[in-house]
């Protein structure tokens, strides 16, 4: 579904990634996962076309997306939840949910099916849908960041960190919906810091170190890993 | 008295148009557009080229100087904004304070409308009403009423229309719009293009109250930046109530202390505001953008 190859990206003269080539399959799971820096929001930026590589390509659906603008990007099924949540916090709830809407809803055409689902997976979004996002608290923004992206109809959803800063309740039930969003058929690429809850959740996984991916394997295999074990999951 | 506070609300209506004009810009991209005020002056020169000049009707001249500032908020934008848009802010600020200097300079050319100043006509009757003692001029009413008519307008825009919700999100956070497919570009010349129309309706209405000259938008954009920071800069009742006690001030001071100082009030109000309460009536302080 997504393929990129010997992706490189430069912020000024450093270059954040150094040649990075993954692959996710439909239907898929698949994790990033790496030590702070190491590059993994890069690739989220770069496929969501915030960042453009060098050189490289990035093929989606047998398409290449490098030269697309952001709005295209999403308009052809690529959602991202970026990290540290984003959400528009001077609107309500329901506003939020209601802009993400903008990559294929003309004006006056209903959005109530998306509302729905969304309410559905995450039913504390609903109780405070006239609530200012910002109000919310950080476990509930992360549902209404990951609902937004839901309602641009992803097929392809990126997440960014979403277990950031949240309970380690909270993390087992965003994961446990995270993988219910993907029975419902939308594909994932996931990037985590909490790599074992990751690997868990993920059919494959990929880690990334320096801009550089050292390790490409099925999850449950990474997980039993010896250097990804000393790395990544305290031994 | 009545008359005093007549005309007060009708100048600060002006002033509040104008910091409306300065808000939706600095809400959008985090810059001041210091060529808000001659946009004000392109607008009403505009309106006397096809009313005082050709003759035509003024419904005819005010619907063209608005088509025009509309093409004019999108040229802005392309030519003053659009290139420099990854540049810090400080630079998209010299940018429009080059577009007002600009302005003001082709404006006082002898081939374009030189340095007189210019009659405009009224769309209402220009024969005083007299209520009481009170003599009030029927074109200070229509200004503080096509001032409430525009900040209705622009509420329900902004809090009831997808469009509207779209813009607040794209100046509450760019990248994520753009991630929610959001097309950013295209927010960004409604948003200049919307300054611009509000600086069209600003100038149109206030020209028949004053003679229209090339500084005319210097004077008026200074004030409403006054307004701006007296009301607390980034926030629409900021704008507004800067505006009118601005307006009142300027109008109660010319008559019951001089009207010599007419304009030093302006400044002197800024700078007592800036020491006591810098952040204004409304506003959150201003930090630093790192």
């Amino acid at each position: 579904m997504l393929q990129c190859e010997a992706l490189h990206v430069f912020y000024g003269h450093i270059e954040a990634l150094k040649g990075v080539s993954f692959e996710v399959r439909e239907g898929e799971i698949v994790t990033l996962i790496g030590a702070n820096g190491a590059g993994k929001s890069t690739i989220l930026k770069t496929v969501s076309g915030l960042l453009r590589a060098r050189r490289g390509s990035i093929a989606y659906l047998g398409e290449e997306i490098q030269r697309c603008p952001a709005d295209e990007i999403v308009r052809r099924g690529i959602a991202q939840a970026p990290e540290g949540r984003r959400v528009f916090p001077g609107l309500t709830v329901e506003e939020n949910l209601e802009v993400a809407t903008a990559s294929w809803r003309r004006r006056g055409e209903p959005y109530q099916a998306e509302l729905e689902k969304v309410y559905h997976l995450f039913p504390a979004l609903r109780e405070r849908r006239r609530q200012l996002a910002w109000s919310l608290s950080g476990g509930e923004q992360q549902m209404l960041a990951i609902g937004r992206s839901l309602m641009a109809r992803p097929k392809l959803l990126l997440l960014d960190e979403p277990s950031l800063g949240l309970a380690p309740m909270l993390v087992q039930q965003l994961f446990a919906t995270i993988g219910e969003i993907n029975r419902q058929g939308v594909t994932i690429l996931l990037v985590e810091q909490n790599a074992f809850m990751a690997l868990r959740l993920a059919h494959r996984g990929y880690v990334l170190e320096n801009g550089v991916i050292t390790l490409a394997d099925e999850a449950a295999r990474l997980v039993e890993d010896p250097k990804v074990k000393a790395a990544y999951l305290g031994g | 008295m009545l008359q005093l506070v007549i005309s007060g609300l009708a100048m600060g209506s002006i002033y509040a148009l104008v910091a409306l004009g300065f808000l939706l810009i600095y809400v959008a991209v985090g810059a001041i557009n210091f060529a808000q005020g001659d946009m004000v002056m392109l607008g009403a020169f505009f309106g006397v080229t096809f009313a005082t000049m050709l003759g035509w009707p003024l419904w005819l001249a005010y619907f063209l100087s608005m088509l025009l500032m509309l093409v004019f908020g999108y040229v802005f934008e392309r030519v003053a904004y659009y290139p420099l848009r990854d540049k810090p802010f400080l630079t998209v600020i010299i940018s429009t304070i080059a577009v007002g200097i600009i302005l003001r300079n082709l404006a006082i050319q002898d081939w374009a409308w030189g340095p007189e100043e210019f009659f405009f006509g009224t769309l209402v009757s220009d024969v005083p009403i007299e209520v009481g003692d009170a003599v009030i001029l029927p074109q200070h009413l229509f200004i503080i009423g096509i001032t409430v008519a525009l900040l209705v307008a622009q509420y329900l825009f902004f809090e009831k229309t997808f469009l509207g919700r779209k813009l607040q999100a794209t100046a509450q956070d760019q990248e994520a719009a753009r991630l929610m497919g959001i097309k950013v570009e295209r927010m960004m010349i409604i948003t200049f293009v919307m300054s611009s129309f509000l600086a069209a309706i600003a100038g149109l209405i206030l020209a028949p109250v004053l003679f229209v000259s090339t500084n005319m938008g210097f004077h008026v954009g200074v004030k409403a930046f006054v307004a701006s920071i007296v009301g607390g800069f980034g926030s629409m009742a900021g704008a507004i109530t800067g505006g009118l006690f601005l307006g009142l001030l300027e109008v109660f001071g010319a008559a019951y202390i001089s009207s010599a100082y007419k304009d030093a009030f302006a400044v002197l109000i800024m700078l007592v505001v800036l020491f006591v309460r810098p952040q204004g009536f409304f506003g959150e302080k201003i930090q630093e953008k790192v």
